[in-house]
């Protein structure tokens, strides 16, 4: 009997790790060293979340195709495994190692003193040390400020919403800056900010859509990577209309519902960065990117809304009044 | 007038909600509901809620029809059910660990095999899923009548209620199952058999919290999505144990965790001043607060968890 149990638990042990490799999707743990660039990057979710993580996983695969390097990436890293997972592949000998979002910050720095030769690179954040740690951060503000506007000129009710994953920074600048363009375009606009707690929950993401729809929300902005999904599906089913924030085009899979998305294009500033480490002109320090750089910018029109062109000239004016400074949205924000 | 007429409809479409978020656990509580009351406990009632999701949109998919979907799921929960139930009742492994182990396999394996038959951007115009049913008449009734129009399957959920109800306490069969719960030795002196009892109410309990993952991925939204359940599984199993293993008590307590959550979904999305941290807590804290209030001591079967060991 005792053998049997020792067998059985064997066998789910096996299990259970076979899963967990499996679960680790991209890592690989055997990498020639060739003398090819390689880069890798921890990723708190998964590549197919049409969101946040969905950016880096293409962005790492622009990487692949335009400098040429050898990528490996880790999907739903456990904050506990933070430090370890750096450390591995800076010992696996990657050259660059990504943390995608403010949380891997800590342990970026951490493991950064460790291996003077690597380079360490977070999104999201304004962190940076001496001589091989930098960061860097998309204007959310600036995003949100745009849909916010955009937003409040296509409303019929007079009542928006924007639905984000978690209070975290890049989600509640995002909506600050959603609130202060929707107040730009009309003071007397209502706008409702959510979260619904979940990056994951598509069933929550429709709910809470439903819900805003029901108090009369016409436009709605979510920024919940995959939860987001859920908000499209609600608003299809009522006929309302997307204004897609979080940085991925959401319209690509979606069309028929979202108008635009504001996107970030972080495959440009992956490369950009990375090819920094390769010319020796990497400097450690945070930066700030948006439309100026080209990092931020609007994708096509489509959805079930015709824009006049009055309206579109207005988008592109506020567009270039942002990227020339004549329009802050600091000074729209409480 | 008009403003009455604005709160009845708010009233009505709250009502609809609760049974909307309430009904994927429901199905699965009255899964588990029918092998707790044979002693086993099932952690693995999110892994498995998460296989049935992914064989329901594969099925769906496959066969282009959302019935079809459900019934991919429920065969897929049962083949997880034989599995846990070799693991747990033929070479009495530990419960607990049978049940976490599933759940990261599902975790695991759902993600590849998405990935493999649905690729990287899955979208969700090729699966057709379930749509509204609104039953004749009843569904006219002002406010209320929002319950009678709701997706096929919640229908499904809420008649299994007293037919569960009936099956536990009224047949035979209700009575064996009880028994080999409560003490399997002298259930087995009377000859039931113990071991065919706890296979039979795990696979068929498994096959409806397959259907009870089917719910998410072919009902309430029409894709599959890496860990969609999100938790669903586990709010079940406590949905069991609140309601204190009776089918009229599992519905209550799945109706309270909805009744929640519709509440604090309506109190955001109307721009209540209380901090969103707070109403996300308030599903569980309504429960906390009914279980500390009126439930009382819940007794549990009593051989719950005990592999039965054959004299």
């Amino acid at each position: 009997m005792k053998g049997k149990i020792r067998i059985i638990l064997t066998v789910l042990i096996i299990m259970c790790i076979s899963a967990g490799t499996l679960f680790a999707g991209g890592q690989k743990d055997e990498i020639a060293d060739d003398g090819k660039l390689k880069v890798a990057i921890l990723l708190p979710g998964v590549i197919t979340d049409q969101g946040w993580n969905t950016l880096a996983y293409n962005a790492l695969k622009a990487m692949e195709k335009n400098l040429d390097a050898e990528i490996a990436y880790t999907e739903n890293t456990p904050a506990s495994d933070y430090e370890e997972l750096f450390r591995g592949y800076a010992n696996a000998g990657f050259d660059v190692i990504m943390g995608h979002g403010f949380e891997f910050g800590d342990a970026a720095k951490l493991v950064a003193k460790e291996f003077q030769d690597k380079y360490f690179i977070v999104t999201s954040t304004m962190i940076s040390q001496e001589p091989n740690l930098a960061s860097f951060v998309i204007n959310d503000i600036e995003a949100g400020f745009v849909e916010g506007y955009i937003a409040a000129m296509l409303t019929k009710t007079g009542k928006i919403g924007t639905i984000g994953g978690m209070e975290i920074p890049p989600i509640a600048n995002q909506q600050k800056g959603f609130l202060a363009g929707a107040k730009y375009y009309n003071p007397d606009v209502e706008v409702n900010a959510v979260y619904t707690g979940s990056f994951h929950d598509i069933a929550k993401g429709k709910n809470m859509a439903k819900a805003m729809i029901e108090t009369g929300v016409d436009i709605l902005t979510p920024n919940a990577d995959e939860t987001s999904l859920g908000v499209v599906e609600a608003a299809r089913e009522v006929g309302v209309t997307i204004v897609a924030g979080g940085g991925s085009d959401l319209g690509e899979k979606n069309g028929d519902i979202v108008l635009l998305s504001l996107m970030q294009d972080y495959g440009r500033v992956f490369t950009l960065l990375v090819q920094s480490t390769l010319d020796g002109s990497f400097k450690a320090e945070p930066l700030v990117m948006g439309l100026a750089e080209g990092v931020t910018s609007l994708s096509s029109y489509r959805g079930n809304i015709t824009l006049t062109t009055d309206q579109k000239v207005k988008i592109d004016t506020l567009v270039a009044d942002l990227i020339s400074g004549k329009v802050d949205p600091m000074d729209y924000t409480d | 007038m008009e403003v009455s007429n604005t709160i009845l409809q708010i009233i009505s479409s709250f009502i609809e909600a609760d049974l909307r978020v309430a009904a994927p656990i429901l199905i699965a509580a009255i899964g588990l509901l029918y092998m707790e009351k044979a002693g086993v406990v099932n952690i693995g009632a999110e892994g498995t809620m998460l296989i049935g999701a992914l064989a329901g949109s594969i099925g769906a998919y496959l066969f282009q029809n959302p019935w079809m979907g459900a019934l991919v799921a429920a065969l897929a929960g049962g083949l997880v059910g034989v599995m846990f139930a070799y693991l747990v009742v033929t070479v009495k492994a530990n419960q607990i660990v049978a049940g976490i182990a599933i759940n990261i396999l599902a975790l695991g394996g759902t993600t590849t095999v998405n990935r493999i038959f649905f690729g990287l951007n899955a979208s969700s115009s090729d699966i057709p899923s379930f749509t509204k049913v609104a039953i004749p008449l009843l569904s006219e009734i002002p406010v209320i009548g929002s319950l009678f129009n709701q997706l096929g399957l919640a229908y499904l959920a809420i008649l299994m209620v007293p037919f569960t109800y009936y099956l536990m306490k009224k047949t035979t069969i209700g009575l064996s199952i009880r028994s080999v719960g409560e003490h399997p030795e002298s259930a087995d002196t009377a000859g039931i058999n113990v071991f065919r009892i706890r296979y039979g109410t795990i696979i068929i309990g498994s096959m409806i919290i397959g259907v009870a993952g089917a719910y998410l991925s072919v009902g309430l939204l029409s894709f599959f999505s890496e860990n969609m359940v999100s938790g669903r599984g586990y709010i079940a199993l406590a949905s069991v144990i609140f309601g204190k293993w009776n089918a009229f008590g599992v519905l209550g307590a799945t109706l309270l965790f909805g009744f929640g959550d519709a509440l604090q979904i309506r109190m955001q999305a109307i721009g209540s001043a209380i901090p969103y941290q707070f109403l996300l807590m308030l599903p569980y804290l309504l429960t906390v607060a009914a279980w500390s209030g009126f439930v009382g001591k819940a007794v549990a079967p009593k051989a719950s968890g005990k592999p039965y060991f054959k004299g």
